[in-house]
């Protein structure tokens, strides 16, 4: 098997706090081989943005690393130093943010952005710079490129400055592109021709993609596989259309089910009863138990491990003792 | 003036917050709003400035008095203490000088940290109810 | 007091237009006329009781204005607004019988609680208003009950708004709309901002407050999935104008107009993993300076040199009506249906 462009094995991540240190991202192991998009998905403050950041780099006090290894092609990066970092980002390891208004600088205008993080990571002439930031606005679907270059972050709509900011992430051809809710702060329809675009442009790079979001059905148009985190910790993992379609963990289950969709209209809707539990209130065992409508006896002692679960991996002990998806569903009926 | 423009602004901030919006939309009367939702959420801020203002102005003070111009002399004053001891500095009665001038810093260090305690202590979030 | 089949709320020829505010000198100066955002225009819809009207569109669209309109946060350019029976056009700061029967809910939740306010007096504030229960330790059972009914605790009524989560704050929202023990509730986007676990909870929670209390709703929200669950009838808006509305079922299972269309066809099926769609092209233009005719036509697949011209009038088709020069003339028969 190839070995994984991006590794990351029992992260941990904590956070520091004058009352306590709390665990924000707890023990997190997955890969990313390359050219593939695995999606994270979650609710909020289950860490996953946590995570992407942790794997950037990007990880300021009170939070900080506190364990585990993130190797990519085959080296770890996880304990460089802040200068080797940052060459690292941006010309191996892109990053697309949630927030386009934020994520560009709004004094410099479109051009100068993309030739200044041109020039930074690869050895090109200014002209040269210039010339690829035209070609990549052309490709990210402007229609005026070389004008657009003299244009400031405010003067375009939400969409347009969400796909500047996907030509700054692809500028210096990175191979892994951590993507955090891209198109959380755009309307539905600019949404999917954002989505369209940066699928477009991972699939003709081979690029990697970690998108981040808490938007099943983004995740749904461009994952290959997806990771379930609840409360810090992966609680479920497999292809997307496994883990979609036929969920094996009872709170991705509880998840899908709960969210609502044209088809269905006027019912009542099923829920997960309860919310995630506070950081600083993490139960014992696996964390989805109080919530759980499975649960165990023994899902309060023990904490559940990674497991083969019908057609996905999950970390629980109902699906771990029963391994085929139709047992699954005879227990969950019981 | 300056208290105006800074009270004006985080007026027009809270009027716009949606808690103010839920209360008008309930009917509750104007005044009301101001002495309930609005001047509880400005009086924060305006504290702190105050606080600094203070010190600035017993600075101010001082610096008018060491140069002479400040109050009277027959009204004491830590800025006419320094000045006077300036003369003596060097001639062994150093502290006709130094201790005012202590007091002072003293003084303006104390009104600054107790416009941010008073900050933290008027913000709820730092409770725990 | 009102009559049966006389709807609680009725909206009529409702306009709202902002003038784009720039400093006096500057506007002295340059001597062009004043620019207006128009945010609302000619907007018309009615509320049965009991029942939910959502009102579904992009950002800039005017749900939300229109909402502020009915709410009497803002005042009309135009139109009129009546409720139970009562013009109530104008906003009015009297604690009149909108004040009471009228609530509103809004879509951040961290915003909409006033933070130094324990939650006890945050619902208690249109008890008080209204004068609704004398006594103290009436006051509080009522403030008890409230708590209960959404899903809280009493204990809770002693902390402050920071110590819950999103959804919880909601719920707090919803309990202090429920106070004055109103007829109506303005839902502005009330989940928008909540996980989508919590949101079902949510939604579950309004659903069986309405049957319980025989509410109207008034839903606004960019989320048709959310709307499908909540909504009897549907108001598609676009650019300050509706171009499709009717019963629910019938607006979103067969739409007509073809940006309602082109609205379902961008909402991600989650079930087909990795599905190829056709999304809209161009982005929503700026209400200053809406495109002539239709304000639809340079991002329509369908636009004609008409649609460029003249602003479509409302036809009636049965349960639905449709504001379309391509519905009218019968040619939008020819966008395939995309919707599964």
């Amino acid at each position: 098997m190839a070995e994984a462009l991006l590794s990351v094995r029992n992260l941990r991540v904590e956070i520091v706090t004058r009352r306590a240190t709390l665990l924000a991202v707890d023990d997190v192991s997955f890969d990313i081989a390359e050219g593939e998009v695995l999606g994270v998905v979650g609710e909020s403050g289950a860490g996953k943005s946590i995570t992407g950041n942790a794997i950037i780099g990007l990880i300021d006090p009170p939070l900080r690393r506190a364990g585990g290894e993130i190797a990519y092609a085959g080296k770890r990066i996880d304990n460089l130093d802040a200068e080797t970092m940052r060459t690292l980002r941006g010309r191996h390891i892109g990053a697309v943010f949630q927030d386009p208004l934020t994520s560009l600088n709004p004094l410099l205008t479109v051009g100068r952005q993309l030739v200044q993080t041109i020039i930074t990571h690869l050895d090109l002439s200014g002209s040269e710079a210039r010339k690829r930031a035209v070609q990549l606005l052309a490709e990210v679907g402007f229609p005026a490129p070389r004008e657009r270059l003299d244009c400031y972050p405010h003067e375009l709509s939400g969409g347009m400055r969400q796909r500047v900011v996907l030509a700054l992430a692809f500028c210096c051809e990175p191979n892994l592109i951590i993507a955090d809710e891209p198109t959380t702060a755009l309307d539905v329809s600019v949404q999917a021709q954002v989505i369209k675009l940066f699928r477009r442009m991972c699939r003709e790079r081979g690029t990697s993609v970690m998108l981040i979001t808490h938007d099943m059905g983004v995740i749904s148009e461009i994952s290959d596989r997806v990771a379930v985190m609840y409360a810090g910790r992966v609680v479920e993992i497999g292809t997307a259309r496994a883990v979609l379609n036929a969920p094996a963990h009872p709170y991705t289950r509880g998840l899908m089910a709960s969210i609502p969709t044209v088809q269905r209209t006027k019912s009542e809707l099923p829920q997960i009863a309860g919310n995630m539990p506070r950081l600083a209130a993490v139960p014992s065992g696996c964390a989805f138990h109080p919530r759980c409508p499975c649960r165990l006896p023994r899902c309060d002692r023990e904490r559940p491990v990674l497991a083969p679960a019908g057609e996905t991996q999950s970390v629980c002990w109902l699906t771990a003792t029963r391994d085929d998806t139709a047992s699954i569903e005879a227990a969950r009926d019981a | 003036m300056q208290y105006a423009r800074t009270v004006r602004g985080l007026v027009l901030v809270e009027r716009g917050k949606e808690y103010v919006l839920a209360a008008r939309v309930t009917g509750v009367s104007p005044l009301r709003i101001i002495a309930t939702h609005i001047q509880p959420n400005v009086m924060g801020p305006v504290f702190v400035v105050a606080t600094i203002n203070m010190s600035l102005a017993i600075l101010t003070e001082a610096t008018l008095s060491f140069l002479g111009v400040g109050v009277p002399p027959t009204k004491p004053s830590l800025g006419s203490l320094v000045r006077i001891g300036n003369e003596f500095l060097f001639s062994g009665d150093w502290w006709i000088s130094i201790f005012p001038g202590a007091m002072l810093v003293v003084l303006c260090l104390a009104v600054n940290l107790l416009g941010d305690w008073l900050r933290d202590a008027l913000n709820p979030k730092l409770s725990d109810g | 007091m009102l009559e049966q089949n006389v709807p609680i709320l009725a909206v009529r020829g409702l306009t709202k237009r902002f003038p784009v505010w720039k400093p006096w000198i500057i506007q002295l100066m340059s001597r062009q006329p004043r620019r207006m955002v128009h945010a609302v225009e000619d907007v018309s819809l009615k509320v049965e009781r009991g029942t939910t009207y959502a009102l579904v569109g992009e950002s800039g669209c005017g749900k939300s204005t229109i909402a502020r309109c009915i709410a009497g946060i803002l005042a009309p350019t135009a139109g009129t607004i009546t409720f139970m029976g009562a013009d109530i056009t104008m906003p009015s700061e009297r604690r009149d019988a909108r004040r009471r029967h009228l609530q509103m809910i809004f879509q951040d939740p961290y915003a909409s609680l006033n933070p130094r306010w324990r939650i006890g007096r945050v619902i208690a504030e249109p008890i008080v208003t209204h004068r609704l229960v004398v006594g103290r330790g009436r006051l509080k059972a009522r403030i008890d009950e409230l708590l209960t009914l959404v899903g809280l605790s009493p204990q809770d009524a002693r902390k402050y708004s920071h110590q819950f989560s999103g959804g919880q704050r909601q719920r707090i929202s919803i309990a202090r709309a429920l106070a004055s023990d109103p007829a109506f509730l303005i839902c502005d986007e009330p989940t928008s901002a909540l996980d989508v676990s919590v949101q079902a909870q949510i939604l579950n929670l309004m659903r069986r407050l309405q049957m319980q209390f025989g509410l109207s709703y008034l839903l606004i929200s960019h989320n048709l999935a959310v709307v499908a669950h909540m909504a009897d009838h549907v108001g598609v808006m676009y650019l300050g104008r509706l171009v499709e509305w009717g019963a629910a079922q019938s607006v979103l299972e067969r739409p007509l107009h073809p940006y309602t269309r082109m609205l379902l066809d961008a909402i991600p099926n989650i079930a087909i993993a990795g599905r190829y769609r056709q999304p809209l092209k161009g982005e929503v233009p700026s209400p200053i300076s809406p495109p002539s005719g239709c304000a639809f036509h340079p991002r329509c697949p369908l636009a004609n040199g008409r649609c460029a011209r003249e602003q479509p009038r409302a036809i009636e088709l049965g349960p639905v009506s449709v504001a379309c020069h391509a519905v009218e003339e019968g040619r939008a028969a020819a966008l395939s249906s995309s919707v599964v």
